[in-house]
């Protein structure tokens, strides 16, 4: 004999139907703004002073997380499927995940090439490019060091590009965001100075890096790099090298140690046993508390490695 | 001009000056403040043309160096291998000590990979494996890059389950778990067509369906073991149970006293007729696909994956599949039909602020495979693997993680009659491309057969050469 329906029973799949709409139209709900991935929360918060409130903006990445070794996650591809553009660094810096996404993201709007594939190593002269493409100098960059991000004069051109890149595609916001980028440019132009000043006790220093990711900021103020504790490009210290890197730094009196996104423990006995100021610098926006915005990010390494040396 | 000359000749010129200026006789009616005045005139001259020439100095120097880039550019864009594929190789091999072989090197795998976008719609790739046992196209496929749903057509790992879509040399561990040898046939193999929509969710949520000649090396045969790390125990057994095979020919056996036999329970022969049945399946397979399109709906393998990943925080995330794989009909069998159906969740954790301890995964996956045979009836089998890694940074050069896998794989048409193992593991990596594992591993076998009972270590160094990013696929 047949039963009736319970009226919960009855229910189900209409709740069922309706969580489904639900979340369907979530995607276009959210999708009034221009939506921009960007790989590197430096870029986000560029991306945001230029697109302020016509777009939504995500980074990829956590500022505190070592940009070489990103875990590739799903919920990146779901991010990347619904992008209108995405903002990367570029000079293969975020070859170890973004490659594979974008291959399955199945959205042409970003793949490269892609209207909305905003490349800002546009206009970039890379320094150090490899003198030979082997991995014998380990997992190297084969167009030159990609962490550019950390040079405030290369930062209105990092702007410049995402202004050109979202025009591209949004040519009706053209003016909106052109002028966002000249206001951004004449907020960077005001501190520049301020920072070339504040970072002249920098100015022929030599210091230690853990990974050459200082380059662009060391070129900037005058700054040396002395060595690096890993052996090569992603690969990690050896014990050996480490000996030989702290006699090294006594002879010629290194000051400076810096770590960016690597454990503390061998640049803190590193610069314990050479006898230097060793200092936890931000690579990114995010890397260190308070260090929210891209202008507080300069700030706090000119700040901050102003005061290490000057100790 | 060379800069330098330019500045010789600069200071000449101010030398001369000075000598000019002090060679005015003492009794001159120009006045000395003026000579001073004068002189301070070029003293500031002086500085901004060395001003000057410093500045040129840079430009030089910076201009030297964009070309130098330039022309570094320039020489990879003109290059004849640019528009080549990108290549990789990796290279898998072990010592292993089992009770059965004691020791001895294997080169277990040379896996020879190439990618390449093919036009601004699709990419391909194919990975070409080289082992003991020959060399064969493991996968050739064509994936769509800008439709809204990835459609992937070829010979290729299809999307069932987690570790199934791993080239062996890529899991966390030495060894395919016993239980996806025995319910996947190791990798989830097939030739076919497969396509992925992603839902429009604020989470990943990606629905998978695909059809394919057969998934597995098993999954249209039945329970054949063709994982790399068992070839050459099975070819063995296999020889035997030929052997065996043939005695009964001779003997004249039929094949319903055969089945009288295995009612009596003569293990080791009733396997020797699988084997030999499993292989003129196999003969018959292969002679279906030479004769191309003879396959009916029915013969085909059906492939769909639900699959959810979820963030928790900014340092944990979890990842649950569900895959079924359905054969109308085997080819084991006439009027016989298998369904395959996988679980799997993965919890990761990696913290903020690297240290020690730099991440955790628990994972595993749960099959059940179901058999339904016109002479044996049903035969519903359950198996499945979870493992534990750890990444710790113990200071010393290069990375390293630590791992526990627990397997337990019934046997297909035996379901009763199981093989569990607990391997714990070491991962060793000096770099990104070059790595070293040491697994213990100690099984307990029903059948007591010495390739899956006691002891057994395994010594792996896994390299890859070239071209190399991580896929989405075999992602960890």
């Amino acid at each position: 004999m047949k039963t009736m329906k319970s009226p919960s029973k009855r229910w189900r799949p209409r709740a069922a139907f309706t969580l489904l709409l639900i979340l369907l139209l979530a995607g276009p709900a959210a999708a009034q703004k221009i939506n921009v991935v960007t790989t590197i929360p430096d870029l986000a918060d560029i991306t945001r002073r230029i697109g302020e409130e016509k777009v939504s903006v995500h980074s990829l990445t956590l500022g505190v997380r070592d940009i070489h070794s990103v875990q590739v996650k799903p919920s990146m591809v779901t991010r990347l499927n619904r992008a209108d553009a995405v903002v990367l660094m570029g000079l293969s810096l975020e070859h170890a995940f973004l490659p594979a996404l974008l291959d399955v993201a199945a959205n042409p709007r970003i793949a490269r090439g892609g209207i909305g594939y905003i490349d800002t190593s546009t206009g970039v002269v890379p320094l150090k490019p490899p003198k030979t493409l082997s991995r014998k100098g380990g997992d190297i960059h084969p167009r030159g060091n990609p962490h550019y991000n950390l040079d405030p004069v290369l930062g209105k051109l990092i702007a410049r590009n995402i202004a050109e890149g979202l025009s591209k595609a949004h040519g009706e916001h053209r003016a909106f965001f052109m002028k966002n980028l000249q206001a951004y440019t004449a907020e960077l132009d005001r501190r520049i100075p301020g920072w070339q000043k504040a970072a002249r006790g920098l100015d022929g220093v030599r210091f230690v890096s853990y990974h050459d990711d200082m380059a662009y900021f060391a070129k900037r103020y005058g700054m040396r790099l002395f060595g690096t504790l890993e052996v090569a490009a992603g690969i990690g210290p050896t014990p050996a090298h480490i000996v030989q890197l702290v006699e090294r730094m006594k002879a010629a009196r290194v000051p400076l140690v810096v770590y960016g996104t690597y454990p503390s423990r061998v640049p803190q006995r590193v610069a314990r046993e050479a006898g230097a100021a060793v200092v936890p610098v931000p690579l990114y926006v995010g890397g260190r508390p308070g260090v929210d915005t891209y202008v507080k990010l300069i700030d706090y390494l000119v700040t901050h490695l102003s005061k290490a040396v000057a100790r | 001009m060379r800069l330098v000359e330019m500045k010789r000749l600069v200071l000449g010129c101010v030398a001369f000056l000075l000598a000019c200026g002090l060679s005015v006789p003492v009794g001159a009616q120009e006045p000395v403040d003026a000579l001073k005045e004068q002189l301070r005139g070029m003293q500031q001259e002086m500085g901004d043309l060395m001003k000057r020439i410093e500045e040129l100095e840079k430009k030089k120097a910076e201009a030297e160096r964009v070309q130098s880039v330039e022309q570094s550019v320039q020489s990879i864009q003109e290059s004849p291998s640019i528009l080549n594929p990108s290549i990789g190789l990796a290279i898998d091999t072990t010592f292993e000590n089992r009770a059965d072989t004691d020791g001895e090197f294997n080169l277990r795998s040379v896996e020879l990979g190439l990618s390449a976008e093919i036009d601004p719609y699709a990419r391909a790739y194919t990975f070409i494996t080289g082992t003991a046992e020959g060399v064969e196209i493991e996968e050739a496929a064509v994936q769509t890059t800008s439709l809204p749903v990835n459609v992937t057509a070829g010979q290729f790992f299809a999307d069932f389950g987690r570790f199934a879509q791993f080239h062996p040399h890529e899991l966390p561990f030495v060894n395919t778990p016993l239980s996806l040898t025995r319910m996947v046939g190791g990798e989830s193999l097939g030739t076919g067509v497969q396509w992925r929509y992603l839902f429009p969710t604020p989470f990943y949520l990606a629905l998978t369906g695909g059809v394919f000649n057969e998934i597995g090396h098993s999954h249209a045969h039945g329970p054949a073991e063709h994982a790399h790390e068992e070839g050459e125990e099975h070819e063995e057994e296999g020889e035997e149970h030929h052997e065996e095979g043939e005695e009964h020919e001779e003997e004249g056996e039929e094949h319903e006293e055969e089945g009288e036999e295995h009612e009596e329970g003569e293990e080791h022969e009733e396997e020797g007729e699988e084997h030999e049945e499993g292989e003129e399946h196999e003969e018959e397979g292969e002679e279906h696909a030479d004769e191309g399109g003879s396959r009916s709906l029915r013969d085909l393998t059906y492939l769909g994956r639900l699959h959810a990943f979820f963030d928790l925080s900014e340092t944990w995330n979890l990842e649950v599949g569900s895959s079924l794989a359905h054969s109308p009909r085997t080819e084991m069998e006439e009027d016989s039909r298998r369904s395959l159906l996988g679980v799997d969740v993965t919890l990761r954790h990696r913290p903020l602020v690297p240290g020690f301890y730099e991440g955790f995964t628990v994972a595993g996956e749960w099959f059940v495979n179901r058999q339904d045979a016109h002479d044996t009836g049903t035969t519903t089998a359950r198996g499945g693997y979870a493992y534990a890694n750890w990444d710790v940074n113990p200071e010393l050069p290069g990375k390293w993680s630590l791992g526990l896998l627990l397997d337990s794989a019934p046997e297909l048409d035996n379901p009763d009659d199981r093989t569990l193992s607990l391997s714990p593991y070491m991962t060793w990596a000096p770099s990104e491309f070059n790595r070293l594992r040491l697994q213990y591993t100690h099984g307990w076998d029903d059948d007591n057969r010495p390739q899956y009972e006691g002891s057994q270590v395994f010594l792996q160094w896994t390299t890859v050469l070239g071209s190399h990013t991580h896929g989405f696929r075999e992602r960890r």
